[in-house]
């Protein structure tokens, strides 16, 4: 349950049940998404084959809960004509969802790297990059989904805004993996892997920030999107 | 807000010695737009809207104090003719009220009221009332039938065309398809929506859906005050005030 939820509840205690499943089961995405990218990560730093295939397999857990929830906002919205923070809360749903459906995507991605580098015994790498990088995505999408439970608009503010700085990050890394096929070209095959992992992660990183808009958007009732992130602190200023 | 026709100005109204009903409401209604009265049964709504034709004021022992102008006069000058007023602002009930007389006869009422003579006149905006009302092609056949002979939605629609023969130039329906079944509810919600062209709308409604779907303007009133007035679309995604978030969401308050 959101911790938002201290508030008066709805007359219709049904209603109030239909929305306290939705929260729990987006939350339930959320940590889904969350234990399937550390399994990546941890496939493919720790080169290991059997978390890899752990995390390929369960995607389709991923993909069933996306499919339960966006089915339960359809309901929702049907049946419930839901107005003002409900319908926020619905709306912002149906969009987190399909963003958390896309990290679920992008680790898998990053597991079938991982088997491919492990299968082809491309053991030479440290990914060195992809460590750092791996560990602050995973911070990032963390702060998100925090954020969404305790529908903290500061919070989310902060992960947009740090979105840049990810990217900057990401920037680098390619640059040292580019300099780094250039000195060897035999390390090629595997640094292709190292950068297509670093691009999922970099895909995971503006998902975390488009949550972080969402949940904004659900706490305040304004859509932040396509703005800079002083625009939004002002907007979240004023009334 | 660009063209205002309306202006209730810190108006209060009380019976008797009663608690007051209306407590210095301020709100102001867009020319040709549709605006929506909301809240709960008790909140003043329907008072309020019987203050701006002055219908309040058939009920004993009232007090009204504040001010309502109609085009920037105020309606309760001692110049101001209540019945050429009515004229002016048409009123709609919950429940439908045709005359006992035939569908043609309840159209034509108000204009030989107003003292109409030409036949030819009053059968031309007899036929373009009900046209407008969108109810012309169903009775065209029977104008001399009696009206209560009419489906329910039939009948509010025909108490529509009543309405606007006079050429009013608001529109006060107070709970107009509360009575009806679905589809004559959409039916006259779907009219509300043609007559904003011509006419400014107030529509008085216990049904949030309804004032969501057909208003331009939205007023959530509590305890005879308004407590929030904005644009629809503002009021039902993102309300200002935690009374209206806790009414439009059916939340305990």
């Amino acid at each position: 349950m959101f911790q938002s939820d201290q508030h008066k509840p709805h007359i219709s205690g049904q209603f109030n049940n239909e929305l306290g499943t939705l929260k729990n089961d987006i939350l339930a995405m959320g940590g889904l998404v969350e234990s399937q990218l550390s399994l990546a990560l941890n496939a493919l730093l720790e080169k290991n084959t059997e978390k890899a295939l752990q995390v390929i397999k369960r995607d389709n857990e991923v993909n069933a809960l996306e499919l339960k929830i966006d089915q339960e906002c359809a309901r929702i919205l049907a049946r419930r004509q839901p107005a003002a923070s409900d319908l926020r809360l619905v709306l912002a749903v149906i969009k987190i969802n399909m963003d958390l459906e896309r990290v679920g995507d992008e680790a898998a991605k990053i597991a079938r790297q991982a088997k491919v580098i492990v299968e082809n015994s491309l053991l030479d790498s440290q990914f060195v990059n992809l460590r750092l990088m791996g560990k602050q995505i995973i911070d990032t999408l963390r702060l998100a989904l925090d954020a969404l439970a305790r529908s903290d608009a500061q919070l989310a503010l902060e992960i947009v805004a740090g979105d840049s700085s990810i990217d900057a990050v990401y920037a680098q890394a390619m640059e040292v993996v580019v300099k780094t096929m250039r000195a060897d070209e035999s390390i090629i095959p595997v640094m292709l892997n190292e950068l297509w992992a670093l691009k999922a992660l970099e895909r995971i990183g503006d998902h975390a920030s488009n949550i972080g808009e969402h949940v904004i958007y659900m706490v305040s009732g304004h859509d932040v999107r396509h703005r800079s992130s002083a625009e939004i602190s002002n907007q979240l200023e004023s009334p | 807000m660009t063209s205002p026709i309306i202006e209730i100005a810190d108006l209060s109204l009380s019976y008797g010695a009663d608690e007051p009903v209306l407590r210095n409401v301020q709100l102001t209604l867009e020319r040709q737009s549709v605006t929506a009265i909301i809240g709960a049964s008790g909140s003043g709504k329907s008072s309020l809207l019987r203050c701006i034709n002055r219908l309040v004021e058939l009920k004993p022992q009232v007090r009204i104090t504040g001010d309502i102008t109609l085009d920037g006069q105020s309606i309760f000058a001692p110049e101001i003719d209540v019945t050429e007023l009515r004229q002016r602002i048409g009123m709609v009930f919950q429940k439908p009220n045709p005359f006992p007389m035939s569908i043609f006869e309840n159209v034509a009422y108000g204009l030989r009221l107003v003292g109409e003579k030409s036949t030819r006149v009053i059968e031309q905006r007899v036929e373009q009332s009900l046209r407008l009302a969108a109810l012309w092609d169903e009775v065209k056949d029977r104008l001399d039938s009696q009206a209560g002979i009419l489906s329910g939605g039939q009948q509010q629609r025909l108490v529509i065309a009543r309405a606007i023969a006079v050429e009013p130039e608001v529109l006060l329906l107070d709970e107009p398809a509360s009575s009806l079944d679905p589809i004559s509810t959409l039916r006259i919600e779907e009219l509300i929506y043609e007559l904003k062209s011509r006419y400014t709308i107030v529509v008085v409604t216990h049904n949030m859906q309804q004032a969501a779907r057909v208003s331009d303007w939205a007023a959530f009133m509590h305890q005879g005050s308004i407590v929030e007035y904005d644009n629809t679309t503002a009021l039902f995604t993102n309300p200002r005030e935690v009374r209206t978030e806790d009414y439009i969401t059916g939340k305990f308050s």
